[in-house]
């Protein structure tokens, strides 16, 4: 019975694929590749970022350490001198 | 092993295998396509103990799989869109058989054999094709499965029964 069953699978053919096949591979592969960013560039542009970030905040305090230095209090409060009034 | 001749040394046995799930050879094409595309990915990966061709067959077994699947869900969705019904029973059935491997005479027998065998589940079906197209071995099938021999035997006897009730 089981030959009887499955004995018309015997008269299937293997066949070569088509030549091309190759191409296709090929140019799938270059596509799939294409599309992933490698690490090492990735790992630069986070670099560049943190530079940035890092300098930012040093420039920013810096100004506003040398602006906090001019502020000194007389500058902010205004001090009246009345006394030639009285005198 | 580099991946060119990995390509070449396989391509024949993965376009084949493809071919015997699908039955159609541009679908048998995209498959080998997207097999070689995961081999390319993972070659890293593979670990050198383990045997390359069971390797490739997992991987051409699961993508055809895969395919299937996915094929069956577009054409679901596309009946269900049209006629507003649950497709559920729909099982996969070739309706432009062109399978470069068999001969016109035989066309007619065989594709009704084949359509039979892809209405069996996942499983039984890989095994028939694996043990009854490909010819390969109890063992080898076992191994390509991660199954052991008996586990193999047993889909085996179960996939001949179902094709015996629907024959």
């Amino acid at each position: 019975m089981e030959t009887n069953l499955f004995s018309a699978l015997s008269k299937i053919k293997q066949v070569d694929p088509p030549a091309s096949l190759d191409s296709f591979i090929q140019k799938k592969i270059q596509e799939h590749s294409s599309r992933f960013v490698p690490l090492y560039k990735v790992a630069v542009a986070a670099s560049l970022l943190l530079c940035f970030i890092i300098g930012e905040y040093f420039y920013a305090t810096q100004h506003n350490h040398i602006a906090q230095s001019n502020d000194s209090l007389d500058q902010i409060l205004t001090i009246n001198n009345n006394t030639l009034y009285h005198e | 092993m580099t991946f060119d001749k990995i390509y070449h040394a396989y391509k024949k046995l993965v376009y084949n295998l493809a071919l015997q799930y699908t039955s159609h050879a541009q679908d048998a094409e995209e498959i080998t396509q997207d097999v070689f595309l995961r081999v390319h990915d993972y070659i890293g990966d593979f670990r050198q103990e383990a045997n390359l061709k069971t390797w490739i067959y997992r991987i051409a077994v699961n993508q055809s799989l895969d395919f299937i699947k996915s094929k069956q869900r577009k054409k679901r969705s596309i009946f269900s869109n049209l006629f507003s019904i649950d497709q559920d029973n729909t099982t996969f059935e070739i309706s432009d058989f062109q399978h470069p491997g068999i001969e016109l005479e035989d066309r007619e027998a065989l594709q009704q054999l084949m359509n039979k065998i892809y209405s069996l589940p996942e499983n039984q079906k890989t095994v028939v094709i694996l043990l009854k197209i490909e010819n390969l071995s109890q063992k080898e099938v076992a191994e390509i499965l991660q199954l052991s021999e008996g586990a193999v035997e047993s889909l085996f006897q179960r996939a001949k029964s179902n094709l015996k009730k629907i024959i």
